[in-house]
């Protein structure tokens, strides 16, 4: 992000800035027990009984949320990691046993992609290097529905790089590189984003703290996309008949659960 | 349908549940007119295998006639009696095009759980927990059976149920199991439980050349059987010190190849055994490997320890110096029954094995859940039970 297209959130923020100074694993930690500090004392008389508490959870809180302590802070003290980097990256790859030339062509057709995708509900490609992009609105991220993605760079059959335009409430940049292994064992497809929420500090330490479960999620995708290559169907029990469930049974009737989809356990 | 349902430790129960449908155009379905109890089922009802829920339908074995096909699968039409491995597996990926169906790289829908548990997962499996792949299994009137293109055989003309049936998994799993050991003319094998794996491996060993086979259990009517299979047999509850008196029996060098046919609910007798017991119980290891470590133990040196026993977890006090230290082989792991099919049934068509005689019990899917319990508890000389929906 330039400068010049700074949001107030951005300017609020830089005005109060302090580098990060809490490691990532501390900070789930704060989040985890700030939290359970917080309800705690908001449960059992919140304010009125002046228990410490709550403006503890509080604090952890903040702490958790924005990786910076004060209390570090005044002491010296950082366990932030020294290169803390301003986008969340990840990174996959996985092994599809087709050749190179089949397996660029059928991730290069973006339109047929969604298909087969949880996240991606459509892609419309606008012209050769532009497409827009919505997402499934089921996606617990707090992110905006449509998206416009450009391919800025194409080395068929082996790159593309690509990255999503400023109307998005993220900043994302990414690259897909295909590359054939030796005696038929197929192609690698190695996917590296990276993103960075517009929206602060706040926004991309929510990111970072997400960036586990968001690689799971790319991953089933590549893993859709591999099945369908590879298989030419995506396997699953959904929909599959199981025993009623007796917790359920006793409330509200047989009730029959859904099986599992790629990645839904 | 009806349908045998997973709801706890040593709780299963025939429920009523809606009938399966086509959901890929690979599937079939099929009517199942053979099911049966597996040993590794024990496994699930005794609550010991994670990921499982609640009205789960369990079953990996089953046969049964072709009643609806999906849309791709051009080789089984309705009517078609077939015989269904219990490893599900694609046919497309590298695993699966190098012979390796039980390592399949897409059959299993949660294989992020299997993942961070082994690293990689390994293929779905019918009715064996959620972490592989939590298909509906067979114990049930029908069956979705998917990839029905690559996986189902058909069973030929004069064929019985009850001879073809085990080609779903243990006759396959015996005879991987002997393979693994890559037998020699002249070989002595040792084979470690008699239940219906440990049968069909003894009896594959002597197929593939085994000129001595050494049976191991404790209960009688399996040792019966193993011996009528060509076996001499050692009960440990009798012999102590089984690895000293295999040596005995081997001139002093130890069984060419030895196969553990027990898993990770071994019992064994001694010190050991009641530690692994104990500790299986806090839940300190998930796993009980006293079968284990005396195959490892009474193996020659530069030989082949073969495990067709299931195991899922962690395992402590494996003697792994003994393995490195006696140059051994080991080689483990979900049989690749897609690979086995055709050639068995050949083996069977051609009259040199009949595997209906492991069984000892038929039943009505009705009256599953007492099969359950009378195979876990050896009562009756249960040794297979056979259901019939």
């Amino acid at each position: 992000m330039s400068n010049n297209n700074l949001s107030s959130a951005d300017k609020t923020a830089a005005r109060y800035y302090y580098p990060e100074n809490v490691s990532v694993k501390e900070r789930q930690f704060s989040l985890l027990v700030g939290t359970g500090m917080a309800l705690w004392g908001l449960l059992n008389g919140g304010l009125k009984n002046k228990s410490m508490l709550l403006p503890l959870g509080a604090y952890l809180l903040k702490r958790g949320a924005t990786g910076q302590c004060a209390v570090y802070r005044l002491a010296g003290r950082s366990t932030a990691s020294a290169d803390v980097q301003s986008h969340v990256v990840i990174e996959k790859s996985i092994t599809i046993s087709r050749s190179l030339a089949d397996t660029y062509a059928f991730w290069r057709n973006i339109a047929q992609l969604p298909q087969y995708l949880h996240f991606i509900e459509t892609a419309v490609p606008l012209n050769e290097t532009k497409t827009s992009w919505k997402l499934n609105t089921t996606i617990p991220l707090p992110l905006h529905r449509a998206w416009t993605i450009e391919l800025t760079r194409e080395q068929a059959p082996t790159l593309i790089v690509f990255h999503a335009l400023p109307s998005s409430n993220l900043e994302l940049r990414g690259s897909l590189r295909f590359s054939e292994l030796p005696n038929d064992r197929g192609t690698e497809v190695k996917l590296t984003i990276a993103y960075a929420p517009r929206g602060g500090d706040l926004a991309r330490n929510i990111a970072e703290l997400n960036k586990a479960a968001v690689a799971q999620g790319v991953k089933d995708e590549m893993m859709r996309l591999k099945q369908v290559m590879e298989a030419g169907e995506i396997s699953t029990t959904r929909g599959q008949p199981q025993g009623p469930d007796m917790a359920a049974d006793s409330q509200n009737g047989v009730v029959y659960r859904p099986g599992n989809g790629v990645g839904s356990l | 349908m009806k349908a045998l349902c997973w709801y706890g430790k040593e709780d299963v129960r025939v429920e009523t549940v809606p009938d399966p449908t086509l959901t890929n155009p690979r599937d079939a379905i099929v009517k199942v007119t053979t099911t049966c109890i597996c040993g590794s089922d024990l496994h699930l009802y005794n609550g010991v295998i994670p990921s499982m829920e609640q009205g789960d339908i369990l079953g990996h074995e089953f046969m049964g006639e072709v009643v609806e096909v999906g849309t791709e699968v051009q080789n089984l039409k309705v009517g078609d009696r077939v015989v269904v491995p219990f490893t599900i597996a694609c046919g497309g990926c590298f695993f699966c095009q190098r012979g390796l169906w039980s390592l399949c790289d897409n059959s299993n829908p949660n294989a992020a759980a299997a993942e961070q548990l082994y690293g990689s997962s390994g293929s779905g499996l019918f009715g064996y927990s959620h972490m592989f792949g939590g298909y509906a299994g067979g114990q049930a009137e029908y069956a979705r059976v998917p990839f029905a293109d690559v996986g189902p055989m058909k069973v030929p003309d004069g064929i019985t149920d009850d001879q073809a049936v085990f080609l779903t998994d243990i006759f396959p799993t015996g005879y991987m199991a002997a393979e693994n050991c890559d037998i020699q003319q002249g070989d002595t094998v040792a084979v470690w439980g008699c239940g219906p794996v440990g049968q069909f491996a003894i009896r594959s060993a002597f197929m593939l050349g085994a000129d001595k086979v050494i049976a191991i259990d404790d209960v009688p009517e399996r040792l019966s059987l193993a011996q009528a299979g060509g076996a001499e047999t050692l009960n440990f509850r009798l012999v102590k010190d089984i690895v000293g008196v295999i040596k005995d029996m081997t001139g002093g060098r130890g069984a060419d190849a030895t196969i553990e046919a027990v898993g990770m609910e071994a019992h064994g007798t001694g010190i050991m055994a009641t530690v692994d017991r104990v500790k299986h119980n806090l839940k300190l290891q998930t796993d009980r490997p006293t079968a284990l470590r005396e195959a490892i133990q009474a193996c020659r040196k530069g030989g082949t320890v073969s495990i067709p026993g299931v195991y899922s977890g962690f395992i402590d006090h494996v003697p792994f110096g003994a393995a490195f230290g006696k140059g051994l082989t080991l080689k483990m792991g979900q049989t690749h029954v897609q690979r086995y099919l055709a050639p068995l049934m050949e083996r069977i068509v051609n009259g040199q094995i009949d595997p209906s005689f492991i069984i000892t019990h038929r039943m009505s899917l009705q009256e599953a859940p007492n099969g359950y319990r009378i195979f876990r508890e050896k009562q009756d000389d249960c040794i297979k039970v056979v259901l019939h929906p």
